[in-house]
């Protein structure tokens, strides 16, 4: 008796102030996030018409994903052409980004270089994340247009013909926009990268260096395999965060009138921009085009897990096959 | 699995917040909640504007009217006051939505809910989407506010076309503005290239749009570039849309028809093109306003511009006062105008009434809103009467040689067609269109494709819109 006794107060304490403690997360959560999540699966099978203010609801099954798939009679793939240009812009801002942020970390975290005014470096490069995208959107819009300051004196030393303009170009614009994304997110990327290089044990380096590496072999062979979790987190937000990709296309070459129609031709158009075009006319398909982009960074995050653990695993296999022979 | 769960709720986390985006609450989340790394979930929409609201929309008979900017607001201080008691006027709660952006969202958010202390008993309406109001059951026909056909005698027959639901024939929105279009032309710009000032000749080189195309090829060759007639073909949007088209955008059975008027429209645009006749702007854009005021010799200008009534008094610069001759060009059309209509619950006929015939009906009353603000009013006799007596508009602008503003819109809204207005035309004509427009023109996609393209855009956007 007198054994079990404060056994089992010490385990009934504990665990109700641990779940005190985490219900307000998971409060906000269940009520503001997953709640609204669940909803627009519901709503994404109902077709919702608006004409002179008259809205009709009805239930219509898997119509809007048909629709936006372009699988319907008559109707356009739209979702796989933004995606497209999603990805587009994605790519060309991602591969760059993550190989500059990664010289960046193995010369800020290199102790042979000994480089100084670290921290200043590290606040120099995260700088650009601090202005609004909106801002920088139109900023680079406002240099960049026909007759911005750019273009009028490339034009003045005769390197563009007179009728040449940035914004008519599908590459030039996408370019761009990926470029905005990579200067406004190398700086985040970098100080990611640095805390994982942080995080690697010295004396990796220092068996390396007696081994004789040169700082290339370093760099391949001991910070990069072990630098994998890190990568893969940078890659995974990153992935997520350019599938919904809004506010630089939004601003910087649309059409007038506020259509959110990516210019030229609407290639600069992005999932989340259609999401916003449709979400006050036409709710269900709305909700198709969010669902159908959950599932698809769903799919692409399942992808890099596998990958990276199949990898760690055949790194293991090898070892092991190694010190067998 | 455990991971494979923890991934999903992660990822739900992070995806979710593109459900709400339609709030702007979610917004800031958004932008919080997801640092990743290439761009952040950044979901926030530009902010809308907050409501301005004048008087206090919860007294006994509050009589709320809707607006996006402060126009109206000058017809109730200085026009109305005469007209209707003080005790009426108090009971006036003027709501400026704050721009015309948000402006459709905000008001049919709150029609769905009469019992709103906000809800409009008028609300104002512009042209480019008045029809998707008087065709829904939310207006009022102005008969029933005791407003008759003789009322309206003095109106411009366009706008009392874009005001009237062509299928039942009855009249729900009426306009105080009438918005005839012209082509402005510089004086100084056209006596250097095109050899004269005068507007019955310039009229006679700019009649039709082949002879448009051909002097803005003359002109851009005889400035080496640097002076073109027109800043861009996007300008020329609203005399195609609303002037050129003989059929409504789409025909009795939803079915998206292209007018031939707005191929001809693409066509203009592709020769002004190739010929790289014009700066290729955007109306509104940076770069177009710059244009207006270029000297034409170290920077670059334009001739002409599109106009109307407001555009000519308020938005011209001083590089075009007592420096501008105003001409019809090929083609009469109408650009903007704004029109008010009583809502179906409407909390005072009366008084709702009264407005609208101090608005928009009564010869006197439209005689003042000249006076207060300059507008050419949607009203003949009080236009023959301020043509003959001289316009109160505080407006200082004058054109070259004092060629009369009043008297030469006076007869410009004659043959303006606008039984074809639609409640999409807004979207289709300033959003949708001059995408196709600008596709066939750089060469980007030929004419089949851009009109493919464009019909399944509107399909997309209305999807009740059919494609043939």
């Amino acid at each position: 008796m007198n054994k079990e006794k404060p056994q089992r107060i010490k385990s009934v304490s504990y665990s109700k102030y641990g779940l005190l403690f985490i219900a307000p997360f998971f409060i906000a959560y269940i009520l503001f996030s997953l709640w609204p999540l669940l909803s627009t699966f519901y709503y994404s099978f109902f077709e919702y018409v608006t004409r002179n203010l008259k809205t009709t609801v009805e239930f219509c099954g898997l119509q809007n994903y048909k629709n936006i798939l372009g699988l319907a009679d008559g109707e356009r793939a739209y979702f796989l052409t933004y995606l497209g240009n999603t990805l587009r812009l994605w790519i060309l801002n991602f591969i760059p980004q993550v190989l500059l942020a990664l010289l960046i970390a193995a010369w800020l975290t290199d102790n042979r270089a000994r480089l100084r005014a670290k921290g200043a470096y590290k606040v120099l490069v995260y700088m650009p994340n601090i202005i609004t995208a909106a801002s920088i959107s139109l900023l680079f819009y406002a240099l960049l247009c026909k007759f911005g300051p750019v273009m009028s004196t490339l034009r003045s030393w005769g390197l563009v013909g007179s009728s040449s303009d940035l914004m008519t170009s599908k590459w030039a614009t996408s370019l761009t926009i990926s470029f905005i994304l990579f200067w406004m997110w190398y700086g985040n990327s970098t100080l990611l990268l640095i805390a994982g290089m942080m995080g690697i044990n010295p004396s990796l380096y220092e068996a390396a260096d007696i081994d004789g590496a040169t700082s290339r072999q370093k760099f391949f062979h001991v910070t990069l395999p072990l630098l994998k979790p890190v990568l893969l987190y940078v890659l995974v937000t990153s992935a997520i965060g350019g599938l919904q990709l809004y506010d630089i296309p939004a601003l910087y070459n649309t059409g007038a009138g506020g259509g959110l129609i990516g210019l030229p031709n609407d290639t600069s158009t992005t999932i989340t921009m259609y999401i916003m075009r449709l979400h006050s006319s036409d709710t269900g398909r709305a909700a198709a085009v969010s669902v159908l982009l959950f599932i698809i960074t769903l799919i692409i995050s399942l992808i890099f897990f596998r990958v990276f653990r199949e990898d760690d695993g055949r790194g293991r296999h090898h070892k092991g096959k190694k010190v067998g022979a | 699995m455990k991971k494979f769960f923890a991934l999903i709720l992660a990822l739900a986390m992070t995806t979710c917040l593109l459900a709400g985006c339609g709030n702007s609450g979610a917004s800031s989340a958004a932008a919080s909640a997801s640092g990743s790394a290439a761009a952040s979930a950044s979901t926030s929409a530009p902010a809308i504007p907050e409501n301005t609201i004048t008087g206090d929309p919860s007294a006994d008979g509050a009589f709320v009217i809707w607006g996006w900017n402060t126009d109206f607001v000058t017809i109730l201080e200085q026009v109305l006051p005469n007209y209707l008691s003080a005790d009426e006027l108090s009971r006036v709660v003027f709501v400026n939505a704050g721009g015309s952006d948000y402006y459709q969202d905000k008001i049919d958010e709150i029609l769905a809910d009469p019992s709103n202390d906000l809800y409009p008993d008028i609300m104002l309406l512009e042209v480019g989407y008045v029809q998707k109001y008087v065709q829904s059951d939310y207006l009022q026909d102005v008969s029933a506010l005791g407003i008759t056909k003789d009322d309206m005698a003095n109106m411009y027959d366009y706008n009392v076309q874009l005001g009237t639901d062509t299928a039942s024939g009855t009249t729900k929105a009426l306009f105080w503005q009438a918005t005839p279009g012209c082509l402005q032309i510089r004086a100084d710009l056209a006596e250097k290239y095109l050899g004269t000032t005068d507007a019955a000749k310039l009229q006679g080189m700019l009649d039709s749009w082949d002879k448009v195309v051909a002097v803005s090829k003359q002109v851009n060759e005889a400035s080496g570039g640097k002076v073109k007639l027109l800043s861009g073909y996007d300008d020329l949007k609203y005399i195609f849309c609303n002037g050129a088209r003989t059929q409504a955008w789409y025909d009795e059975n939803d079915t998206i028809v292209v007018d031939d008027a707005m191929k001809q429209y693409m066509d203009v645009s592709k020769q002004l093109y190739t010929d790289d006749s014009t700066f290729n702007t955007n109306q509104w854009g940076t770069d177009w306003a710059a244009l207006k005021d270029g000297d034409g010799e170290s920077t670059e200008a334009c001739i002409a511009f599109c106009g109307c009534p407001w555009y000519t008094y308020w938005c011209l610069t001083d590089t075009w006062s007592a420096n501008t001759v105003l001409i019809q060009g090929p083609q009469s059309f109408f650009w903007g105008g704004t029109g008010l209509a009583a809502t179906s619950d409407c909390s005072d006929s009366e008084l709702a009434g009264k407005i609208l015939r101090y608005t928009a009906c009564d010869t006197q009353a439209m005689i003042d809103i000249n006076s207060a603000n300059g507008d050419f009013v949607n009203n003949k006799a009080a236009i023959d009467y301020i043509d003959a007596n001289g316009s109160g508009t505080t407006s200082t602008f004058t054109c070259y040689n004092d060629q009369s503003i009043v008297g030469f819109f006076k007869d410009k809204c004659e043959g303006i067609n606008a039984s074809l207005a639609k409640g999409e035309d807004q979207k289709i004509c300033e959003v949708l269109f001059p995408v196709a427009v600008t596709a066939y023109a750089n060469g980007s996609s030929d004419l089949d494709t851009s009109l493919a393209n464009f019909k399944a855009s509107v399909h997309d956007m209305y999807s009740y819109l059919k494609v043939d």
